[in-house]
Parts: structure tokens; C-alpha cells; sequence
């Protein structure tokens, strides 16, 4: 049978695990499953998979390590799934190259969003021009910042840190990365200045800046662009 | 330093007069065969012989004896002091003299040799306590090390004192029938100097309070006592004293820091297994509530629908399951408080975000709808408050909703009575302050659609004319985030802070 949807593989140590998350995820694609990081690197024989879940722990070697191994090779989207809860182990995990952290346990429907948004995102790709979310659309041929038509003025650096939003859009991006990528890599511990730049961003392109519905903060980690509404 | 001279007593000083009549019987048999000047000369050595063995003293007498016993037998006219030659009196002067300075030369060579032995012998005395010293584990062998030393080699009493962990000083060994020297050691450990201590003044014998100081801080004290104060009190007596308590003093420090890499092993081990034990809890307990919530999760989600009844069952067990979750999560997180060993990533957040992540972390949460659009209508007012709170940026979006969560468990019954009726009396709020002075959130505009300059009353002068309400309804600095974050922090209030 010819199947175009997309390969997504599940490495999990826990068999009732990757069970429920194949169930969940049969809609949105191929899954095919992987009880050890061993099992995972054999995976990408052949055709590779378009989208990796990985549990951090796994039997034979730390999730982290592969990841560091994954991103040597392969820019395929990376979720983490695992019970590790504290903030530094998810920086460490997503400055090693994850996309994305969920906290055992998540939602069905969460998992989802997120499988679905970093989907999308390997298809929108870093060459769209215009990129449009809620009622803001964004020119970047034209360096245009627009809500309902209206023009939005940003600065230099503003701009710059959307731009880098919008090329990560549905990935979490780390302090330490964000830092590097706008300011560059002299600025990576000053996270004042990123606090504030996202600030003046939520007051000129969120409806209620305290409530964000693309700008996202995760906790203690980083930032997440999300191009649909998050709203519930 | 102290030259100290040995003791000479009675007996040296008839030797020295026994040697002199011994040195007359023998020349005795060669007068007439030897010139007198010969048997002078056997008179000089028996002088210098004195001094090298008995001392300066003795050797005075043998001197002086010489020549009276020389003048006595060997001049003319024999046996009688008279003498009939003017001649020998330069004899007897100049014999006197070379005896005098001989014997008086080596008698000081004799001291100093003596000296060096005996300082020698402390040196290895020294020495040896030193070696057992480095190799004591306990305070009590350092006590019991000094006590023996002091006492084989000075015939002393002594007993140091050490402070515990509250600082006072306890007596190792303990002095029974009570401790009369407490204050006064107290005081030499406190002022670091050494005190004597009189019989009358102490109420107990005669004692030296000497400090234990070592290279960082003061480390206790020794107190030596005796009967015969002179054994302590000698000038010549203190080197050896103050050896003994600086060798104590580093002995005591030595153990102190061993205590507390002790320690610090013992707490970074025990902190390695409780870290282990608790990421190992985490992950067998949040395992099978993820299988629990992802199963009930699929459930509902399944297609063809469930049919009601079993959707809401499938429903209850996944609320449940998340709701065990979060009570697993608050159990670790409070194991992980009670260890005392979070270390908290204190920064300025700006307060939207703190508010924000603390609005997203609560949905789902609100019951009561009134009190949550209160919420968000207190933080939409604040959000455009160029107001910092200080905090972990990992934990501090939770203090918002515990502050709501024990107000709401922590208000009278009647309180809360009066929340469930709708009259909202009990309330969660946001208020700013500096120096116990409310400071009231900015209005960015006006009922009547004029912008208002923001509120920087409390903020410096030269802060003043950097903040602008910029488009979107906000006050910001303009230049520099640091100069923001500056005037940020001023605005939240160094003396007082958001609450």
C-alpha cells in the first residue's frame, strides 16, 4: 500500500506507553516503534522517519546522548517525552537539539498539537515570505509588520527576534539560544534583555499581553512561537 | 630568647676545693724539681678543669684557691701566706687573672653547650608530640597528648578547651568538683591573648590561660596550672608553652576541617541518593500515570464514540489521573524543598510574565468565574506597569496561584461563604510597594481617551525622561534595557517590592 503520510518514530522503554501513543498518533501519520536507542538508529535505515518522540530514559543509553548523536546527522523534528520535570534537564535536553519537551503525563490531544506543529513546520519551511497568525501578518520579503492592514513599527532587534520566532515556530527555543541567535553569542547569559524584547513583542502583536496566545513562555526553559491560537 | 643558665649547688663548689688540695698533694713531691712558675701552670689547668665541668662559680673559688694554696706550699718562705719576693706578687696577679678569664670562658661554653642540649632534648620532645599530634582523630587524644607532654616535661597540670557547635567552650577532659577558670578562659578565647591567673584570683591553684590560635581564627584555649607557679611562669618556660599551644592549635584546626569535609561528604552523598531515590520514585510513579492518562485519553478520543455513560467514566479516570499527578508532582517537589538544598535562580521577571505563565499554570482551575476575570482584570492593569518582580524564573509563576490557593483555604469560613454566594469578599490581588507606600498600577489612558504620563513618582530624576507610553498602551525605556531594568527595579522598589 502506498502510504505518503509521514514516519513517525516512537522510542520508549514502556510497551503500554508506546501503545497509547501509536493509537494517538495513527491519524497524523506511519508510527513505528522503538524500545531502545539501539532500535532507534536501526530505525533510520531506509526511509527515515519525518518525526522522532523520544523518552529521555531509556534502557541501553541516556535520551540526551542520542539526541546529540540525532542532531550530528539529521535536522528531523525531535519530541521529548519523559518524567524528568525539573527545568534544567529540559534546557539540557532542548540545547542539545529536542524541539519540544512534554512532561509525563500529557494530554492525547496535547501530544497531538505538538506532533502536528512540528509537521507543519517541516513543511512551511524557512521559505514562505508572508506568514500570517491571528490577525498579524508578517512580509519578510518586505521587512512588514501588519495587524487587520495596520502597520506596527519595530525595532531592529524586535524584528530580529520575531524573525528567529517565526523560523522555530512550534519549537521551544531556549534563553541560551535565543540570546545567541539575536544578539549573538557574547549576550547568551543576559536574559534581562530577552525578557523585556519579548515584553515590548507581546505589547505590540498579542491582544492581551498577559495572556499570550502565540508568544509562549515555558517556565524556567525558553520561549515557543506558536503560529495557531494556544487559546483552550 | 632566654639563656638559661643551669643551677649549681654546694656540692659543686667542694668539688672544686677538693680538686685544688688534690692538684697541691700532687705537685707537692716535685718542689725542688720543678721550677714554681711549672706548678703555677698545673694550677691554671686545674682551674680551666673546674670550669669546664662545674661552672663559672666553682671555678672562681678553685681560682682563687689556687693561688692561696700555690702561695701557701710553693713560695718561699713555704707554709705561710707571707711573701718574701715582691716578685711573685706578679706572679699571683697574673695567675689570678689568666684563671679568672679561662676558667670564667669556659665556664660559658659550658652553659651554652649544656643550652643547646637541653633545648635539643624539647625540640625532640617537640618533635615527637608534634608526630603524635598529626596523628590524632579525636579532641580528646589532642587533650590527652598535650596533658602528658606537659606534665613529663614541665610537671604541669593542663586542660584544653574547645567550643562546641554553639560556641562554648567545653573542658576536655572535664574537671570535676566544679570549674573555676571558666570565665577566665572564656576571656583569653575571646580576646585571643594569654592570661596569668593568681591562686587567690582563680580560687583554685596558680594557672597560664594561653589561646589556641591558628592561621584562621581562634580555636580554643590550654590552661596550665601547678602548685609551684614557677614551673609555668619562667620566662625561660613560655617558648615551649606557646609551642605546645600553636602544635595544639593545629592539631584542633585540622580536626575541625576534617569534620566538615566529613560532613560536606557525608551531605553531598546523602544528597546523591536522595536525588536518585527521588528521580527513580519519579519515573515508576509518573510511568503508570502516563499509561493511566494516555489510555483514558485514547478512550475518549476512540472511534466510533464511547457511548455516555463509559465516555464520562473514561473522562473521571483521566481527571483523577492528572489529579494524582499533581499531587505526585507537589510530594517531590516538597521532598526535594525539605532536603534544603534548592538553590533559587533569583531574578527580575517582568510581571506580565510572571502573571501570565501563572494564569496558564490555573487553567482549568477556576471555579469561580467571577474571581477568575477579577484576576485577570488586576493583572491586565498590571501588565502594562512597568513593574519587576523578583524571583526564580523557574518557580516563581506559582506564587500567584498559591497565594490564591491559601487564601482561599486559609479565609474564615464566613469568607468564604461569602465567595460561594457571589458577594466576593474573599480576594486575590497584585499590589506594588516601596517602603510600606502603595504605589497604584498606571493608566495608560484615560476615560476621556488622553494619555497620561505613566507613574514614576518614586523614580529618579534623571529616570523620569526616559519613560514614554509607547503605541501599544505600555510605559518602556527607550535606549537601553538596562536602563529599564534599572528603573524597573526602582519602580518595583528595592525597599519594597511587588507582593
Amino acid at each position: 500500500v502506498n502510504d505518503d503520510r509521514p514516519l513517525i518514530l516512537v522510542v520508549e522503554d514502556e510497551p503500554q506507553i508506546r501503545r497509547f501513543v501509536r493509537a494517538a498518533l495513527e491519524d497524523e501519520g506511519r508510527v513505528v516503534e522503538a524500545g531502545s536507542a539501539a532500535e532507534a538508529l536501526d530505525a533510520f535505515t531506509g526511509p527515515g522517519p519525518a518525526l522522532a518522540i523520544i523518552d529521555l530514559g531509556l534502557p541501553d543509553r541516556d535520551g540526551v546522548e542520542l539526541i546529540r548523536e540525532l542532531r550530528t546527522w539529521t535536522m528531523l523534528p525531535l519530541l521529548v517525552l519523559s518524567a524528568r520535570s525539573a527545568e534544567a534537564e529540559k534546557v539540557a535536553a532542548l540545547d542539545a537539539g529536542a524541539d519540544d519537551y512534554l512532561t509525563k503525563p500529557f494530554g492525547v490531544e496535547e501530544m497531538r498539537a505538538r506532533v502536528r506543529a512540528l509537521l507543519r513546520r517541516q513543511k512551511v519551511g524557512a521559505g514562505d515570505t508572508v506568514i500570517e497568525f491571528g490577525n498579524i501578518r508578517v512580509d519578510r520579503a518586505h521587512r512588514s509588520v501588519t495587524r487587520d492592514g495596520v502597520a506596527i513599527h519595530l525595532t531592529p532587534i524586535e524584528y530580529r527576534m520575531l524573525g528567529v520566532l517565526l523560523a522555530n515556530a512550534g519549537r521551544v527555543l531556549t534563553h541560551r539560544q535565543l540570546l545567541k541567535d539575536v544578539w549573538g553569542p557574547g549576550y547568551a547569559e543576559r536574559g534581562h534583555y530577552l525578557r523585556i524584547y519579548i515584553g515590548h513583542l507581546r505589547q505590540k502583536l498579542e491582544a492581551d499581553p498577559a495572556r499570550p496566545r502565540h508568544l509562549l513562555t515555558e517556565t524556567g526553559v525558553g520561549y515557543r512561537f506558536q503560529l495557531q491560537d494556544s487559546s483552550p | 630568647m632566654n639563656d638559661a643558665k643551669p643551677s649549681r649547688s654546694m656540692s659543686d663548689y667542694f668539688r672544686a676545693a677538693l680538686a685544688c688540695v688534690a692538684a697541691t698533694l700532687l705537685t707537692l713531691p716535685l718542689h725542688g724539681l720543678v721550677d714554681a712558675v711549672n706548678i703555677a701552670m698545673i694550677f691554671v689547668l686545674v682551674v680551666a678543669l673546674v670550669a669546664v665541668w662545674l661552672g663559672s662559680g666553682p671555678a672562681i673559688l678553685a681560682a682563687f684557691g689556687g693561688v692561696a694554696l700555690f702561695d701557701f706550699f710553693f713560695v718561699e718562705p713555704r707554709f705561710s701566706m707571707v711573701v718574701a719576693d715582691a716578685q711573685y706578687l706578679i706572679t699571683f696577679a697574673v695567675m689570678l687573672v689568666v684563671a679568672l678569664v679561662i676558667g670564667q670562658l669556659a665556664a660559658r661554653l659550658r652553659d651554652k653547650a649544656l643550652l643547646a642540649a637541653r633545648r635539643e632534648d624539647e625540640m625532640r620532645a617537640l618533635y615527637g608530640m608534634a608526630k603524635l599530634l598529626s596523628g590524632a582523630v579525636a579532641a580528646e587524644q589532642v587533650a590527652d597528648i598535650v596533658r602528658d607532654f606537659l606534665g613529663s616535661r614541665l610537671e604541669i597540670e593542663a586542660v584544653l578547651y574547645l567550643p562546641d557547635r554553639d560556641d562554648a567552650l567545653a573542658a576536655i577532659p572535664v574537671r570535676r568538683g566544679g570549674d573555676q577558670h571558666q570565665e577566665h578562659v572564656r576571656a583569653v578565647y575571646e580576646q585571643g591573648r594569654p592570661m596569668h591567673l593568681a591562686a587567690e584570683e582563680s580560687g583554685y591553684a596558680p594557672a597560664l590561660a594561653l589561646p589556641l590560635v591558628s592561621s584562621v581564627r581562634t580555636r580554643g584555649a590550654l590552661l596550665v596550672y601547678s602548685d609551684h607557679a614557677e614551673r609555668f611562669c619562667a620566662a625561660e618556660k613560655r617558648p615551649l608553652l606557646d609551642a605546645v599551644a600553636s602544635l595544639a592549635a593545629i592539631a584542633v584546626e585540622r580536626l575541625h576541617y576534617g569534620e566538615v569535609v566529613q560532613e560536606v561528604t557525608l551531605s553531598m552523598e546523602s544528597e546523591r541518593l536522595r536525588s536518585a531515590l527521588l528521580s527513580a520514585v519519579s519515573h515508576d510513579l509518573r510511568t503508570p500515570l502516563t499509561v493511566l492518562v494516555g489510555m483514558a485519553d485514547a478512550l475518549t478520543l476512540a472511534r466510533p464514540s464511547l457511548p455516555p455513560p463509559a465516555l464520562e467514566l473514561a473522562t473521571a479516570i483521566r481527571d483523577q489521573a492528572l489529579r494524582l499527578s499533581g499531587l505526585v508532582h507537589n510530594l517531590l517537589d516538597m521532598a526535594r524543598l525539605h532536603t534544603g538544598k534548592i538553590v533559587l535562580n533569583r531574578e527580575w521577571q517582568p510581571l506580565e510574565e510572571v502573571v501570565g505563565s501563572s494564569l496558564k499554570a490555573m487553567t482549568g482551575c477556576w471555579r469561580d468565574v467571577r474571581c477568575a476575570s477579577n484576576w485577570r482584570r488586576t493583572c491586565r492593569r498590571w501588565s502594562s506597569t512597568p513593574c519587576c518582580w523578583s524571583g526564580c524564573s523557574a518557580t516563581c509563576w506559582r506564587t500567584p496561584r498559591n497565594t490564591r490557593r491559601g487564601g482561599r483555604s486559609s479565609s474564615p469560613r464566613r469568607w468564604r461563604r461569602g465567595r460561594r454566594s457571589g458577594r466576593g469578599r474573599c480576594r486575590t490581588g497584585l499590589a506594588a510597594g516601596r517602603r510600606g507606600k502603595r504605589v497604584r498600577p498606571v493608566r495608560a489612558r484615560t476615560p476621556l481617551g488622553r494619555r497620561r504620563r505613566p507613574w514614576t513618582g518614586d523614580l529618579p530624576r534623571h529616570c523620569r525622561g526616559t519613560w514614554r507610553p509607547h503605541p501599544g498602551g505600555a510605559a518602556r525605556g527607550r535606549r537601553n534595557p538596562d536602563d529599564f531594568h534599572a528603573a524597573a527595579r526602582y519602580a518595583a522598589g528595592a525597599g519594597g517590592g511587588s507582593r
